[in-house]
C-alpha cells in the first residue's frame, strides 16, 4: 500500500464507504505514515466545520428578485444605449437647423425701401438667392395657378346659386 | 409602459427628421429640375422670382397655404382644378373680372346654400350631356347667357363633354 493509495480513498474512509479490509489498512498506514496523518487530519478537521453549516431555504421571492433585477439591468443598459442615440438625433437635427438658418441668413434678401416706397430686392450673393429659387420653385413657377386654387375650387358653387329675388338667376355665371 | 414610452420618444425625435429628410428631397429635386432648365427658362424663373418676392408676405403665406392644400386633393381633383385653370388663362380681362366678383360673392352665402348648390352641380354632372343641355335651356340663368359665356360654361363644368 502506498501514500498515493491512501490519500485517493481518504474521503471514502471519512465517510465509511471503504469495506473492512481497506479500513483496516488504511487505519494501519495512518499510524505508520506522519504526511498521511496530517493530510487525514486537516481533512477531518475541514469535514467537521462543513458539518457547522447549516443548511438555509432561499427566500420565497429571491427568484422573482433575481428576475427583476435583471429586468432592471436590462432596461437600464437599454436606456444606457438609447439615451446617447436620441442625444445624437437631437445635437444632429439641431445642427442640420443651425446650418439651414445660418445658410439662410447669410443669403437672406435684404429688402429695402426705397423712395415712394418701391421696393428693391438684393442679396449678398448677387442679385438673386438661387437656393431661395430652388426651394421654392413649384410656387414660383406656378404662383398664378396657386393663388387662384380658392377661386377654382369655388367655381363648384357659381352655376347653381340662385337668388331668389331675381329669376334671372343672379349668381349665375356671367349673367349680367 | 416603459417600451411605449421610449417609442413614443423615438418618434416624436424622428418626424422633425424625417421632415427635414422629405424637405431635403423635394429640394434635391427641384434643385435637378433647376439645373435641367435652359438659360431662357431660368431666366423666366428669376423673372417670376422677382415678382414672387415683391409681393406682400401675407399673400405670399396664403399662396403657400394653397399650394399645401392643393397637395393634399386628390389626383381628380388636381386635374379639375389644373384644367379650370387652363379654361380661366384663356378667358380675357373683362370676363376674369366678371368670374372674380362673382366668385366673391360666394364668401357671403349661408353654408346650407352652398351646400344645395354643390348637390345642384352634382345632379347636372351626373346626368347626360343631353339631358343637361335640356335641364340648361329650361333654366332662366342659361337663358342670360350668350353663346360665348355657354361655351366657356360648358368647357369650366363639363370638360369631358366639350
Amino acid at each position: 500500500m502506498n501514500c498515493e493509495w491512501v490519500r485517493d480513498n481518504i474521503s471514502a474512509y471519512i465517510d465509511g464507504e471503504l469495506t473492512g479490509s481497506q479500513k483496516e489498512m488504511i487505519d494501519s498506514h495512518l499510524l505508520a505514515c506522519p504526511e498521511c496523518k496530517a493530510e487525514f487530519d486537516r481533512l477531518l478537521t475541514a469535514w467537521d466545520t462543513l458539518k457547522l453549516w447549516e443548511d438555509k431555504q432561499p427566500p420565497l421571492n429571491l427568484k422573482e428578485a433575481i428576475l427583476n433585477s435583471i429586468k432592471r439591468e436590462r432596461s437600464s443598459r437599454l436606456l444606457r444605449i438609447l439615451l446617447p442615440v436620441a442625444a445624437i438625433l437631437v445635437i444632429t437635427f439641431s445642427i442640420v437647423l443651425f446650418y439651414n438658418e445660418t445658410n439662410h441668413y447669410d443669403k437672406k434678401t435684404l429688402i429695402s425701401e426705397k423712395t415712394k416706397g418701391e421696393i428693391s430686392i438684393q442679396t449678398t450673393r448677387g442679385d438673386l438667392d438661387e437656393d431661395e429659387i430652388i426651394a421654392n420653385l413649384q410656387i414660383i413657377e406656378e404662383k398664378d395657378f396657386f393663388d387662384s386654387i380658392e377661386m377654382l375650387k369655388n367655381i363648384d358653387y357659381l352655376p347653381v346659386i340662385e337668388n331668389h329675388d331675381d329669376k334671372k338667376s343672379s349668381m349665375g355665371y356671367f349673367s349680367a | 409602459m416603459r417600451v411605449f414610452f421610449i417609442t413614443c420618444l423615438f418618434i416624436f425625435l424622428l418626424c422633425p427628421v424625417s421632415g427635414v429628410i422629405a424637405g431635403e428631397n423635394i429640394k434635391a429635386n427641384n434643385r435637378i429640375k433647376w439645373e435641367n432648365m435652359s438659360p431662357q427658362q431660368r431666366e423666366e424663373v428669376k423673372k417670376r422670382y422677382m415678382e414672387w418676392k415683391n409681393l406682400p408676405h401675407e399673400k405670399r403665406e396664403k399662396i403657400k397655404e394653397n399650394f399645401r392644400t392643393f397637395k393634399e386633393l386628390s389626383p381628380e381633383e388636381k386635374n379639375k382644378l389644373k384644367w379650370r385653370f387652363r379654361v380661366y388663362k384663356e378667358l380675357d380681362d373683362t370676363e376674369k373680372k366678371q368670374l372674380k366678383d362673382k366668385l366673391g360673392r360666394i364668401n357671403n352665402i349661408p353654408p346650407e346654400k352652398k351646400e344645395n348648390a354643390l348637390r345642384r352641380y352634382k345632379t347636372l354632372q351626373e346626368m347626360s350631356e343631353k339631358e343637361r343641355e335640356i335641364a340648361l335651356n329650361r333654366s332662366p340663368f342659361w337663358e342670360g347667357l350668350n353663346e360665348n359665356e355657354r361655351k366657356v360654361f360648358r368647357r369650366f363644368y363639363f370638360p369631358d363633354k366639350k
